[in-house]
C-alpha cells in the first residue's frame, strides 16, 4: 500500500526535548530530592540457593545514620505475596521483594538497610550478618524438569511454569511429503538490557491523605498497580504514580522495579520519610532483570528445493527465579509464530521453567527474538544441508507481498509490506555477490570470510492479552491507551498521553501527530512529559513498551485531536455566524473559506474558558478532548489451538553481516553491516533512524559481548561493567540503514512499532561466522559468539588454520 | 591540585573541600571518602552529571578538572580541592548553545540522554586537544563513555560536525 502524505509527520524535524540534556537540565528519578530523604541499601544473597537460617541485624542498626532494618521475615508480615500470573500449582509461589525462608538466585535481596546517607546504608548492609544453609541448585532448563531435581519454589512441586502446544496446520502430512527432514538443536543465551540510568524509586508518605507518592520509572505504571497495591493492601487511589520527565532508557528490563517500588513505598509508609533506592549498576546488571535464555529442539521437513513445509520443534525456556511478568514470555513469541516465512504447518511443544538464575523480564525484542533467530538459523542450516545458497533459501520460502495482509498459522495477521522486495533491496546493498567471490578469493589465501542474514519481525502494539493462553481468567487484557489533547486558557495546544518514553522522543513526534491533525506547526504543540497518575491521562495498559507508543498512544492523540477540532469548529460556527462546512482549521485558527473571516485559537479559548457566558447553549466550557484508543481485534481470545490475534503492526528487518573470522585467534572482525527495514509510515525519520541504529547496535552487541554465564554453584561470573563490558565506540561498527516504508494496513496513521528492532543482527552476526568458518565445518548453534565457544569449536574440528 | 595537603586522611573524617564549578566556589565540610561526583550533585546540586555504574567504566559522571577530563567518581572530592571544574551545565554561555551542544542536538546525538553530560564533556575535551579529529580518534576519544540507546552512529556525527564548526573554542 502506498504511503500516505502527510504534512507534518514524516519529517526529519530536529528533536525539541534534545535541549535538556544537552545542557544538563534533564530531570532523571536521582536528581529528585526531597529534604529528609532516606536511603535504601539491600543486602544480597552470594549463593544461588540456600535456606536462610538466620540473620543478625544488630551491627548494622548500631551503625551511624541506619534508621531501620527489614528482613524477608517482616516483609512477610506487611505485604501481600505479589500476585501470580499463572494458575496454581505454580500460581502457588510466593514472591516478595526480599527473600523469605530461602534465597533462590545469586544477589537475590534478603535484607534492607535504611539510613541517613547512601553511603551509611551500603557500609551497615555489609554489617548484616546472613547464615546460609545451602541447597543443591539447578540452572539448566531440561534439568530443572527431571524427577529429582531441586526445586526452586518448593510449594509450587515443580520447576515448570507453564507448558503449552501449538498444533498448527497438518504437520504429520509435510513431513510425510518431505524430501528429508532435519534435525537440531539451537540456543539463544541469556543476557541484559542495561539501560545506562539503573533503576531507582522515590517514595514518600502523606499522613493527611493516608497516600503515597511513588516516583518511579516502571515503564508500564499503571500495569503494575495491582501488584503494587495488592502488597500494600492499599487501594490504587491511594498510590500516586510518578514518572520523572526523563527516563534514562529501559529496553524493557525496568519493568521489573515494581518489586522496589513495592519494598520502598513500605518503608516510606512505615518510616513516615522519603525513602530512595537507585541500583547500583552491579545491581542491576545481577538481578535488575535478565533476558530470556532459550533451547530449541528443531526437525524441519523440507523439499530438495530449500522450500520449508513443515517445523516440529520443542522449546525450553529458562526463566530464572521467579517468573513474575514472565509467564507472557512463553507466549508473546507466537504473535510472530512462522517469523517472515510462509510455513503454515508448525507443531511447538513450550516449556518455560524456573531454575536459580536470575529472573527474566521483557528485553528489547521480547520473546520473538530469541524466536526470530531459530528461524534465521534453520534457514542457513537447510542451505547447508542442501547444499543451497541462504539467500535462495530465504527468497523461496519468504512471505510474498500478494498474500498480505497475511494470517499466519497461529493467527495473527500481518499488516502488508513487501519481505521479498526487501530481501532483494538488502542483497543489493550489501553487495551480494561481489561477497561472494571475494570469499573464494580470500580462502585462497588462508583469510575467512562469511556472509550472513537474518530478519526480525517485531510484533508491535502487542497485547498482553495473549497470556489468557496461559491463564483465561487473569484479569488483564486489551491493549488500550489514553489522551488528552486542549486548548488551554491562554490558546496553547497541549497534549499528553499515558505513555512516557524513555528515550524515544515523544514530545517531538506526538507533536507531528498533533499538528497533521490541527495543520499547525508542531513547534506551536506542548507535548507534556512524564507521566502522573493524579494530574495526568492514563489507561490501565498506558506505557512505553511493547513498541506501542506510537502507533497506540499515536492513535489516541490524534483521535483526541480530532474530537477537539470537532469542537472548536462548532464554537467557531456560532461566534462567526457560519456554516461549519465552510470552517477550515489551520495554523491555529478557524478560518471560513467563504467569508474569509476567521477565529484565532487564543480567542476561542478565552471564550470557551473564561468568558463562558457567551458560549452557545449547551457547549460545555472547555476546550479538551480525551480520548483512551483501544484496538479491534477479530479472534482476541485463544481457540483451542492457541491462536489468537492481538497485535496490532508487524514492522520487520532485514539484516545482513560480512564478517572476516581469524581462524586462529576467533577473533571477528565486522567488514559490513545493513539493515533494510519496513517501519510504515514514519513520523520523525531521525527518531525512527536512531531507535533502529540503537537496536542494531545492541544486536551485535548481544552476539559478540553480552553474556550471563554463571558458575556450577549458580554464581553469576559477570556482574559489572568491567566483566560485562558494553559495546563501546570502539567495537560498534558503522552501519547502513536503509528504508522500504510500505503504510501499515491496521493502524489509523500507517505508522507501525519500530522501538524494538530485537536482536536483528545477533542472527545475522552467527550465520556470517558459521559461514566464514565453513571450510572447518564449525557449525554455530548459539546465539552468543564469544572467542571461547568458536576456539572451542575450531579446535573440535581438526582442520588445520 | 591540592592533594598533598593531607599525608594521611581517614574515609570518614571530616575535610573541607572547595572547588570552583563552572565560575562558582562551592565550599563544605565532607567526609574524605566522598566521590567528587558526589560533591558536584549532592554539595553543589548541579545534577547534570550523571551516575551510571560503580567501576568508573561509563563515563557519564565525566567533567573538565583543570583542562583536563575526569570521571568525577574515580576520584574523592578532596582531591580536587582548589581545582577549577567545568561540567555540562557550564558549556553554554550567555544562554548561548557551544558548538558541540548544538551539534548533538542537531544529529540526535541521544535518545535517553543519560550519557550526554559525559559525552560532551569527553568531546569538550578531546576538541581541546585535537581540533580536527579524524573518525579513528574521535571513537578514541569517547572510547570511555558509554551510550546505550544511539550505537555511537550520531555522537560521532555530532563531534565530526562540531569539529568542523569550530567546537574546540
Amino acid at each position: 500500500m502506498a504511503l500516505q502524505e502527510y504534512k507534518w509527520m514524516g519529517k526529519p524535524l530536529k528533536v525539541k526535548e534534545d535541549v535538556y540534556p544537552i545542557t544538563g537540565k534533564a530531570t532523571y528519578l536521582d536528581d529528585i530530592d526531597i529534604p529528609g530523604t532516606l536511603y535504601l541499601a539491600y543486602v544480597r544473597s552470594p549463593v544461588a540457593h540456600a535456606r536462610i537460617k538466620r540473620i543478625d541485624t544488630s551491627k548494622a542498626l548500631a551503625h551511624p545514620g541506619v534508621v531501620y532494618c527489614v528482613t524477608g521475615e517482616d516483609v512477610k508480615k506487611a505485604l501481600s505475596p505479589f500476585m501470580e500470573i499463572t494458575e496454581p500449582p505454580n500460581g502457588r509461589i510466593y514472591d516478595y521483594p526480599l527473600a523469605v525462608d530461602k534465597v533462590r538466585y545469586f544477589g537475590e535481596p534478603v535484607a534492607a538497610i535504611v539510613a541517613t546517607s547512601r553511603y551509611a546504608a551500603e557500609d551497615a548492609a555489609e554489617l548484616v550478618e546472613v547464615e546460609y544453609e545451602q541447597l543443591g541448585c539447578v540452572l539448566d532448563a531440561e534439568e530443572a524438569l527431571k524427577p529429582g531435581a531441586p526445586l526452586v519454589h518448593d510449594e509450587a512441586g515443580t520447576n515448570l511454569v507453564w507448558r503449552g502446544v501449538w498444533d498448527l496446520g497438518s504437520v504429520d502430512t509435510a513431513f510425510a511429503q518431505a524430501d528429508r527432514v532435519i534435525k537440531d538443536k539451537i540456543y539463544f543465551h541469556r543476557y541484559a538490557p542495561i539501560p545506562l540510568e539503573p533503576s531507582g524509586v522515590l517514595a514518600a508518605y502523606d499522613e493527611s491523605q493516608d497516600s503515597l507518592t511513588i516516583y518511579n520509572m516502571i515503564p508500564m505504571p499503571m500495569f503494575v498497580i495491582p501488584m503494587i497495591c495488592g502488597a500494600l493492601r492499599m487501594p490504587p487511589s491511594k498510590v500516586r504514580m510518578i514518572h520523572p520527565p526523563n527516563i534514562g532508557g529501559s529496553f524493557g528490563g525496568k519493568i521489573m522495579s515494581y518489586t522496589h517500588a513495592t519494598l520502598v513505598a513500605l518503608l516510606a509508609k512505615t518510616l513516615k520519610k522519603p525513602v530512595k533506592y537507585v541500583e547500583t549498576r552491579t545491581e542491576n546488571i545481577e538481578s535488575g532483570t535478565h533476558s530470556n535464555e532459550r533451547t530449541f529442539h528443531v526437525e524441519v521437513a523440507v523439499k530438495k528445493d530449500g522450500t520449508i513445509l513443515g517445523l516440529r520443534a520443542k522449546i525450553y525456556d529458562n526463566c530464572g527465579a521467579y517468573p513474575r511478568y514472565e509467564p507472557a514470555g512463553a507466549v508473546i513469541w507466537s504473535q510472530v509464530t512462522p517469523g517472515v516465512y510462509a510455513v503454515k504447518n508448525i507443531s511447538i511443544e513450550f516449556a518455560q521453567v524456573m531454575t536459580n538464575k536470575g529472573p527474566t523480564s521483557p528485553v528489547r525484542g521480547y520473546s520473538r527474538l530469541q524466536h526470530n533467530f531459530m528461524w534465521e538459523k534453520l534457514m542457513d542450516i537447510v542451505a547447508r544441508e542442501l547444499g543451497l545458497d541462504p539467500a535462495e533459501v530465504r527468497l523461496r520460502n519468504l512471505i510474498k507481498a500478494a498474500d498480505m495482509p497475511y494470517t499466519g498459522p497461529s493467527g495473527t495477521i500481518y499488516d502488508g509490506g513487501d519481505y521479498e522486495r526487501v530481501f532483494r533491496k538488502l542483497l543489493d546493498a550489501l553487495e551480494y555477490t561481489k561477497w561472494r567471490k571475494l570469499q573464494e578469493e580470500y580462502r585462497a589465501k588462508k583469510r575467512y570470510i562469511g556472509i550472513g542474514f537474518s530478519a526480525v519481525i517485531d510484533s508491535a502494539a502487542n497485547n498482553f492479552g495473549q497470556v489468557k493462553i496461559i491463564n483465561k481468567y487473569f484479569p488483564v487484557s486489551g491493549n488500550s491507551e489514553a489522551a488528552m489533547v486542549m486548548i488551554d486558557q491562554g490558546g496553547q495546544v497541549v497534549a499528553r498521553t499515558g505513555t512516557s518514553d524513555t528515550g524515544q522522543s515523544h514530545a517531538t513526534t506526538f507533536a507531528q501527530i498533533v499538528a497533521e491533525e490541527l495543520d499547525m506547526d508542531p513547534s506551536r504543540i506542548e507535548f507534556q512529559r512524564g507521566f502522573d497518575s493524579v494530574s495526568g491521562v492514563w489507561a490501565a495498559h498506558s506505557g512505553a513498551y511493547a513498541s506501542r507508543s506510537a502507533v497506540l498512544a499515536g492513535t489516541a492523540l490524534a483521535l483526541a485531536a480530532r474530537k477537539l477540532k470537532e469542537k472548536v469548529v462548532l464554537l467557531a460556527a456560532n461566534l462567526l455566524k457560519e456554516d461549519p462546512a465552510n470552517l477550515v482549521v489551520k495554523d491555529g485558527k478557524v478560518v471560513s473559506s467563504q467569508s474569509g473571516k476567521q477565529i484565532s485559537f487564543e480567542e476561542l479559548a478565552l471564550i470557551a474558558w473564561s468568558d463562558v457566558l457567551l458560549l452557545p447553549e449547551g457547549f460545555e466550557p472547555g476546550l479538551v478532548s480525551y480520548y483512551v484508543y483501544k484496538p479491534d481485534f477479530k479472534n482476541n481470545l485463544p481457540d483451542p489451538k492457541n491462536r489468537i490475534n492481538n497485535t496490532l503492526t508487524y514492522s520487520y528487518t532485514m539484516h545482513g553481516t560480512v564478517v572476516e573470522v581469524d581462524a586462529e585467534t576467533a577473533q571477528i572482525k565486522i567488514l559490513k553491516h545493513v539493515a533494510v527495514s519496513d517501519p510504515g509510515v514514519m513520523i520523525n525519520p531521525l527518531v525512527v533512524e536512531g531507535q533502529e541504529a540503537g537496536a542494531a547496535i545492541q544486536g551485535i552487541e548481544a552476539a559478540l559481548l553480552d553474556n550471563l554465564e554463571y558458575d556450577d554453584n549458580g554464581v553469576l561470573l559477570a556482574s559489572n561493567f568491567w566483566l560485562y563490558p558494553p559495546i563501546t565506540t570502539q567495537e560498534a561498527p558503522n552501519l547502513e540503514i536503509i528504508h522500504d516504508a510500505t503504510r501499515s494496513t491496521s493502524s489509523l496513521t500507517g505508522v507501525r512499532g519500530v522501538g524494538e528492532g530485537g536482536g536483528g543482527p545477533v542472527g545475522s552476526l552467527a550465520n556470517a561466522v558459521e559461514d566464514a568458518l565453513s571450510p572447518f565445518g564449525v557449525k554455530i548453534r548459539s546465539s552468543h559468539l564469544s572467542s571461547k565457544y568458536l576456539y572451542s569449536l575450531l579446535k573440535k574440528s581438526g582442520v588445520k588454520a | 591540585m591540592a592533594v598533598q595537603k593531607y599525608s594521611k586522611v581517614e574515609p570518614e573524617e571530616n575535610v573541607r573541600v572547595s572547588v570552583k564549578i563552572n565560575g562558582r566556589v562551592y565550599a563544605e565540610t565532607v567526609e574524605a571518602r566522598m566521590l567528587l561526583i558526589d560533591f558536584i550533585r549532592d554539595v553543589a546540586k548541579l545534577k547534570g552529571s550523571k551516575i551510571g555504574c560503580d567501576t568508573t567504566s561509563c563515563g557519564a559522571c565525566t567533567v573538565i578538572v583543570n583542562g583536563r577530563s575526569v570521571k568525577s567518581c574515580t576520584m574523592f572530592a578532596f582531591e580536587a580541592d582548589g581545582a577549577e571544574i567545568l561540567t555540562v551545565e557550564g558549556l553554554s554561555a550567555d544562554d548561548k548553545l557551544h558548538p558541540l551542544q548544538e551539534a548533538f542536538w542537531n544529529n540526535h546525538a541521544l535518545q535517553c540522554g543519560y550519557c550526554t553530560a559525559g559525552m560532551l564533556m569527553s568531546a569538550y575535551y578531546l576538541l581541546k586537544k585535537n581540533p580536527h579529529p579524524t573518525e579513528e580518534e574521535i571513537r578514541k576519544g569517547l572510547a570511555g563513555n558509554i551510550c546505550r540507546c544511539t550505537g555511537y552512529i550520531n555522537i560521532i556525527k555530532a563531534v565530526k560536525e562540531a569539529a568542523s564548526k569550530g567546537g574546540s573554542a
